[in-house]
């Protein structure tokens, strides 16, 4: 019981990590607070759900084509629009004008979605056997989106890790105004950023429409969960990020099973308010770490 | 600096145009033209009152609909049990009490994370009371006997004139001026002598009393109360678009904004809610990228440039 | 004459670095002293530990014999402590003319003043300052020179019995900066207003301070009148030491 609690735990946690750290990696570098995060993973739960409805495409292969359309869909908004913002706007500005701007997105989004495909939920099957191992009983699409997040995040983590450009875009995080002056690519990191943010929410919610029915507004509580997780790791904290998503997704289930689903919001909504007054900077974070 | 008699215009105007609405707009309009004339005024009185507090200092709260959500929730509770009045007022305290106690933690964090916690401490408000009613085994409450559509308006123009009064004094005051002082800078309003927190805390408490009222009043229009209509984020985000169209740096601002985007909802809603709702969105980004200070503001400042460019001679160092 | 501050064995440790240490002086009624010493020797947080930015970890910070060590900024600035700082922090989108008003607003007074008395008092500072012509101006328009100005204007708008100065010359030109140093000899002049003022500045420190306080490391090192204290063997060698 507690072993099968604590899977279901990780693998939701997994996905809150997967969409938590791309939400960073667009805060940290840039200072954009994307209030349209998860209207992004809407947008890859309805490719994925058309794509297998209408043409028969595996979501395998939508786990691809999911977060290239909504990569693109960053690279469009950061040439369209952010780049000039943060040209123009500095300091507490750019968090409170990309607020704004996102939250202006994500109703057109949103609405979008509702005008084209109506607020009708949708669903389909698709890796939806149970596979037992170890007393614990789990389907499928479960954990393909744990191998997923795994993956995925793993990649980011190699990336920044590893290569050179990854190396410029953790920099940058730790500290804008110095990058700039030893040379380090900002426009390239902010691309990157863009891109791959949106990229890794758009994965994240092709693999949520394997088992979660896809509306034009799931996306609202993805985006609140993963504030949430990114407060808790502390803003701009990738490795925060991915151990807040793994507690938040092992409280969320731990906390359905004690209480019930009723207190599920209470319980997170509760844990964030505490962690935000009384350690603003994040269960990991030091004091102006970033 | 501007001096309190300064007040007695914009503050007779404004009780002129509340009375001319009250009393001459009712027997103009049909049903539906007070019922469009109502959503407008509780806009309008919910823009007030948040610009007092986000607008002014700066602090932008996506908890507003916490307030309103408050109000109702305690309107509701008190209904039958006390008198009309005595509820509303209850109703607008109550949230202005909630605002003073949740006020003092929150105000110390800013930027970003006051805006998210705001958010959180709504969204927490909201579960809470959620929670409580289904522990009783309500799922939303009925009212019976609620005022007639007209008394409603009209009780609704009162507020928004209330509340219009109360932001353009906090506005011009020196409570304004120092709440504008945190705004700028809040290290250097501090050594300027400015009690930042007392402040900050009394704005916040002072923006939460209308809403409370509003929430009253709005499930009056209904006579129905459902948590998650009357919490809902959508509220507080749809507060902030109409004043950041109009600007919020002052009373008039606000004022445009819900005009504008309650004119153009009413064109919308009916046909296609959801294209209102794009358009809503494209209008925020393209105000808040090309015209930062806002519909009024940017009016302002053209003819402030143009009226310079008559005065020649002006030279500035 | 008796003492207006008195700075008594105060201390700032920050983590483990010692910002301030076990620095004393105080200021009598009306002087203008001098608070000299390389980037890091500790001035403006010394500033900050008097103003009530931050609270000393150690020692007391005397204002007209009461103790304001570790008060709340606002508090100390109504008992009578204004300042400026070396990053100027002007109110960048209020005019010039409600910058200074929100000094004479909320500063240091008995009862809140009328309109009438804040115009006609924002209208005295901004003549005192030569920042008349600029009232309706936004300050983030100003120049440095011009921003740093207005600083000195709402600092002296709070009324204040001691003002704090925090590099009201640096960046400006030979021109400008002759320019203030006339300014606050004038204030000094038609207000009696005592002044502690950081400056690197030496020339203008020579000719406006009565004292000036030597730091280094963040200890004090030196204190007495200009020409005696630039002959200190060990001022000179923490300069030179500095440079070095």
């Amino acid at each position: 019981m507690i072993a099968q609690l604590v899977f279901v735990g990780l693998t939701t946690g997994a996905i809150y990590a997967l969409i938590a750290v791309s939400l960073n990696l667009i805060y940290g570098t840039m200072r954009l607070l994307n209030i349209g995060h998860g209207d992004m993973a809407m947008v890859g739960a309805y490719i994925s759900f058309w794509l297998f409805t209408l043409a028969d495409v595996p979501p395998y292969v939508s786990f691809l084509i999911a977060p290239a359309v909504s990569g693109l869909f960053g690279l469009l908004l950061y040439r369209g629009m952010f780049a000039g913002l943060l040209r123009r706007v500095q300091g507490d500005a750019v968090e409170g004008s990309s607020l704004l701007v996102f939250f202006g997105i994500s109703m057109v989004v949103q609405n979008s979605a509702s005008l084209l495909f109506s607020g009708t939920p949708r669903a389909y099957r698709y890796f939806d056997g149970i596979v037992e191992f170890g007393g614990i009983a789990v389907t499928e699409s479960r954990l393909v989106a744990l191998a997923v997040a795994v993956v995925a995040i793993g990649a980011v983590l190699a990336f920044l890790k590893f290569s050179i450009w990854g190396l410029g875009v953790r920099a940058l995080i730790q500290n804008r105004a110095a990058s700039a002056i030893v040379g380090i690519n900002v426009d390239f990191a902010f691309t990157f950023a863009s891109v791959v943010g949106f990229a890794l929410a758009g994965l994240a919610g092709a693999v949520i429409s394997m088992y979660q029915a896809v509306t034009p507004f799931m996306g609202g509580p993805y985006t609140t969960v993963g504030f949430v997780v990114i407060i808790l790791g502390g803003l701009g904290n990738i490795n925060g990020a991915i151990i807040g998503g793994l507690v938040v997704g092992l409280l969320e289930t731990a906390g359905i099973a004690l209480t019930g689903p009723n207190f599920r919001d209470l319980l997170i909504y509760g844990v964030f308010i505490a962690v935000l007054m009384l350690r603003p900077q994040g269960l990991f974070g030091r004091k102006g770490a970033h | 600096m501007k001096a309190p008699s300064w007040f007695a215009g914009p503050i007779g105007g404004a009780l002129v145009v509340a009375l001319l609405a009250a009393f001459v707009v009712p027997g103009m309009a049909g049903d539906y033209g007070i019922e469009f004339a109502t959503t407008l005024v509780l806009w309008i009185a919910l823009v007030q009152s948040w610009v007092i507090l986000s607008g002014y200092t700066g602090y932008v709260s996506l908890g507003h609909a916490a307030f309103v959500g408050a109000g109702a929730y305690v309107f509701i509770l008190t209904w039958g049990a006390v008198p009309f009045w005595f509820g509303l007022v209850a109703a607008g305290f109550t949230s202005g009490l909630l605002a003073l106690i949740v006020g003092g933690p929150c105000l110390r964090v800013r930027g970003p994370y006051f805006v998210i916690l705001t958010l959180g401490v709504a969204e927490f408000v909201k579960y809470a009371v959620i929670n409580i009613e289904a522990s009783l085994g309500k799922f939303g409450r009925l009212m019976i006997g609620t005022p007639e559509p007209v008394d409603i308006y009209r009780m609704a123009v009162g507020l928004a004139a209330i509340a219009f009064v109360m932001a353009l004094v906090a506005r011009y005051s020196r409570f304004g001026v120092g709440l504008r002082a945190i705004r700028e800078n809040e290290v250097a309003a501090e050594m300027t002598g400015i009690r930042v927190r007392w402040l900050k805390v009394g704005a916040f408490g002072l923006s939460a009393l209308v809403p409370g009222v509003v929430g009253a009043l709005m499930i009056c229009r209904t006579g129905y109360f459902e948590p998650l209509q009357m919490f809902s984020p959508q509220l507080s985000l749809t507060i902030i678009t109409m004043c950041v169209a109009g600007g919020s740096d002052n009373p008039w601002g606000p004022l445009i904004g819900a005009l504008f985007l309650n004119i153009l909802s009413e064109l919308l809603w009916d046909s296609a809610p959801e294209l209102y709702t794009v358009i809503l969105g494209v209008v925020l980004v393209f105000v808040v990228l090309r015209m930062p200070e806002g519909i009024y503001g940017t009016a302002v400042k053209r003819l402030a440039r143009r009226s310079r460019k008559a005065v020649p001679g002006e030279t500035t160092p | 004459m008796t003492a207006l501050l008195e700075v008594e064995a105060v201390g700032k440790v920050f983590g483990g670095l010692v910002a301030v240490s076990d620095v004393s002086f105080t200021l009598a009624q009306g002087e203008i002293v001098g608070l000299m010493g390389a980037n890091g020797a500790g001035k403006t947080t010394l500033f900050n530990l008097i103003s009530g930015a931050m609270a000393p970890t150690s020692g007391r910070v005397r204002f007209e014999g009461c103790a304001i060590e570790g008060r709340r900024p606002d508090e100390i600035c109504r008992r009578g402590i204004g300042r400026t700082f070396q990053i100027v922090k002007p109110f960048p989108g209020m005019t010039v003319a409600e910058n200074v008003a929100v000094g004479v607003l909320y500063g240091a007074r008995r009862r809140t003043p009328s309109a009438r008395e804040v115009a006609a008092e924002t209208d005295a500072v901004l003549a005192e300052m030569g920042l008349s012509a600029m009232r309706d101006k936004l300050a983030g328009e100003l120049t440095l020179a011009g921003r740093k100005r207005l600083e000195v204007a709402r600092a002296l708008a709070s009324r204040p019995k001691l003002l704090m100065l925090d590099e009201v010359m640096a960046g400006l030109t030979p021109i400008e900066a002759a320019g203030a140093l006339d300014m606050l000899r004038q204030v000094h002049e038609t207000r009696g207003t005592t002044m502690l003022v950081v400056e690197h500045n030496l020339r203008a420190m020579m000719q406006l301070c009565q004292r000036i306080v030597v730091m280094h490391h963040g200890e004090k090192i030196g204190e007495g009148p200009p020409e005696v204290v630039i002959r200190d063997e060990k001022v000179i060698q923490a300069y030179l030491g500095a440079q070095a």
